[in-house]
């Protein structure tokens, strides 16, 4: 098990190296000049010279390629902003409270809303409660996080007033952004729950359960539910990578100081090491999410368990059956 | 309907050289008597012609696709929306171009049903317009990742080794960015613009496409009647287009459907944040965008591309769903 978690582990560092490669990359043949844009009005050929040279623009693609992954890998140390040459790390995790605050309340709650509403649905197959359930989903499917803010804001801010329309001065203006955030996992999960439920349900040792005399709440949920929820909870690390980048939407239209609000400032002013910070650093999350519920289900799940060390298992009965052969030989 | 070709050009590949006089050719020319018309003694799928025809896999679909009401209404409502954005330059007697400053933010009238916007333009037609662009840019993504993700899919389901150790590992690279962000910085990358954004949105739509493409090849591979079409000599190209290809179709046609809903709302995200598709070019994203600033004064500008992008979404969702089910009804539940 430790082999494993360990192996796990050290894939991630090539990948997310090249996460870095690549990002970097995009960024690098990217078309507009920073050194002009940071220097504006106050353009001369020596500044502007002065200039690239200072941002190490001048060096080739692989030297400065090179230079950011040294500085990522040894110190992580995303460089400095183009713009306020503050270092991009210190920026990030000042800006890194809303944006995470946001996403992780948005899932965790999209999940607890979403779990025993989908159980709900399979439960009650091809009744009223599934029914609404399931037209509620295809509604809700159709509203993207950032139409919903708008809409919103514009009926609780501006007609209502019920609510702030921007900044998070108080804990009032998390709500909106919350709300906004929650539907898109809400209806990938209670989609995902109900199905898997209803293909757990009709398995035969769910019938074995119920003919040994189980009741129908233990049948479903100690002994279903525990296999229902693997593909859904697998999703979590997606869902919540995916509201880090969807935050980009709904901060801007909430103006919420967070990450994705960073993000697209550094866009418009082509302020690169930013960009490039914020979507590794979001990856970075994403990755070891994802990689943290694969190990949770090692962990709980023996199946999944064997599956590991089975094959340590495989490879030593081979080894075994060389070393018959050649004690037959 | 091809899956069934296939599968007869395979067996046909096997048999075709037999003897006339072999107690298996008798048996069928015995049976061939009881059925006029049938002159296909190796082929008992084309037995009973006619009949066999209209029961094709894809007729199937086209039956089962047609009992569901909720595919229905997503199929004609989405028809209607594509026939709305391409004839749109007939459908309305206003430029979408001309400004009239005197006449800006009308409210909804028997002139502008939807009300002017900021330039005095007529609601109506910048989202007829609106709706040209974000469904072109759409299909052009959807077409991008498709296309791509059939020859890397196919490259590393096929030849695998090496080759397939590479693409997967890149897969694995590009899918632990979060999509969003992915389409963001590309579409920084490569600026404003039609197909530009098309790129960025279906940049990242290749990576599970292709993932889908590759598992279903690996199903298929072994199956016999690709053994049987190497066997006669077939050329890989020909194997992967003709005998592999058609079965992997499924699966791709609903992940593509479902996937117009997801790069509409892609695109439109990109547009709303001033990246994607930049005015003059209308597309509902930006409109909306324009209409943010002037929210608290004039809500139609933001409101009713907002309600077209949801109604698009409905429409695919729902169609992408049906098909998902008519395709394969032991997924149904």
């Amino acid at each position: 098990m430790a082999k494993y978690i360990l192996k796990r582990f050290l894939w991630m560092i090539p990948i997310l190296l090249c996460v870095i490669i690549v990002v970097f990359t995009v960024m690098y043949f990217t078309p507009g000049d920073p050194a002009m844009a940071i220097l504006g009005n106050s353009y001369t050929p020596e500044s502007y010279e002065a200039k690239v040279r200072e941002l190490g623009l001048d060096k080739p693609y692989i030297v400065q390629l090179g230079n950011y992954l040294i500085n990522i890998v040894t110190k992580f140390d995303f460089g400095k902003s183009y713009m306020n040459n503050r270092s991009v790390t210190t920026q990030i995790l000042e800006r890194l409270q809303p944006t995470l605050i946001i996403g992780a309340v948005s899932v965790l709650l999209s999940q607890l809303i979403a779990i025993p509403v989908g159980i709900t649905a399979a439960t009650h197959h091809g009744k009223i409660q599934d029914y609404t359930v399931s037209s509620l989903c295809i509604i809700l499917a159709a509203i993207p996080g950032f139409l919903l803010a708008v809409f919103l804001m514009l009926l609780f801010c501006l007609k209502l007033n019920w609510l702030p329309a921007a900044g998070i001065t108080n804990w009032y203006g998390y709500i909106l952004p919350i709300v906004c955030s929650i539907f898109g996992p809400l209806v990938s999960s209670c989609r995902m729950t109900r199905s898997s439920m209803l293909e757990v349900i009709r398995k035969d040792y769910i019938r074995t359960a119920r003919a040994k005399g189980v009741s129908e709440h233990d049948v479903i949920h100690k002994h279903a539910l525990k296999n229902a929820l693997i593909p859904v909870l697998t999703m979590l690390g997606m869902h919540l990578g995916g509201a880090m980048g969807g935050s980009i939407l709904v901060e801007t239209i909430f103006t919420v100081p967070g990450l994705g609000i960073l993000m697209k400032n550094a866009i418009y002013n082509l302020d690169y090491p930013v960009v490039e910070g914020c979507v590794i650093f979001v990856s970075f999350i994403m990755s070891l999410l994802m990689l943290l519920t694969d190990l949770a289900y090692a962990a709980v799940d023996p199946r999944v368990r064997d599956q590991i060390t089975g094959g340590g298992k495989k490879k030593r009965r081979k080894k075994a059956a060389q070393s018959m052969e050649g004690i037959a030989a | 309907m091809t899956d069934m070709k296939t599968k007869k050009s395979s067996h046909q590949g096997g048999h075709g050289h037999h003897d006339k006089n072999s107690p298996e050719s008798k048996a069928l020319k015995k049976t061939n008597g009881k059925h006029p018309g049938n002159n296909h003694p190796f082929d008992p799928e084309r037995r009973h012609g006619k009949r066999r025809r209209k029961h094709s896999q894809w007729g199937d679909v086209w039956f089962r696709l047609r009992k569901n009401k909720l595919a229905v209404i997503g199929m004609v409502l989405a028809s209607v929306l594509i026939l709305l954005a391409v004839f749109a330059p007939i459908l309305t007697p206003y430029s979408q171009e001309t400004q009239d400053i005197q006449n800006q933010f009308q409210m909804p009238s028997w002139e502008h049903p939807l009300g002017t916007d900021n330039f005095g333009r007529d609601l109506l037609t910048r989202v007829l317009y609106g709706g040209r662009t974000s469904l072109l840019v759409a299909f052009m993504a959807l077409m991008f990742s498709v296309f791509v993700a059939i020859i890397l899919g196919a490259i590393a389901g096929y030849y695998g080794g090496m080759l397939e150790m590479v693409i997967m590992r890149m897969t694995d690279v590009i899918q632990s960015i979060p999509p969003v962000l992915l389409a963001v910085v590309v579409s920084a990358a490569l600026g404003s613009g039609v197909w530009q954004t098309a790129i960025a949105v279906g940049i990242a739509g290749v990576a599970p496409n292709m993932r889908l493409i590759r598992g279903q090849i690996l199903a298929v591979r072994g199956e016999e009647y690709v053994e049987a079409a190497v066997a006669i000599g077939s050329s890989n190209i020909a194997v992967m287009f003709k005998q592999i290809l058609p079965n992997v179709l499924s699966p791709l046609i609903v992940s593509a459907s479902m996937g117009i809903g997801g790069n509409i709302t892609a695109i439109s995200g990109l547009s709303f944040i001033g990246l994607g598709v930049r005015p003059p070019i209308s597309e509902w994203g930006n409109i909306m965008t324009s209409g943010l600033e002037y929210i608290r004064r004039f809500w139609p500008m933001a409101v009713f591309p907002g309600i077209m992008i949801m109604l698009t979404l409905f429409a695919f969702n729902c169609f992408g769903d049906g098909l998902r089910d008519a395709l394969d009804p032991k997924l149904k539940h």
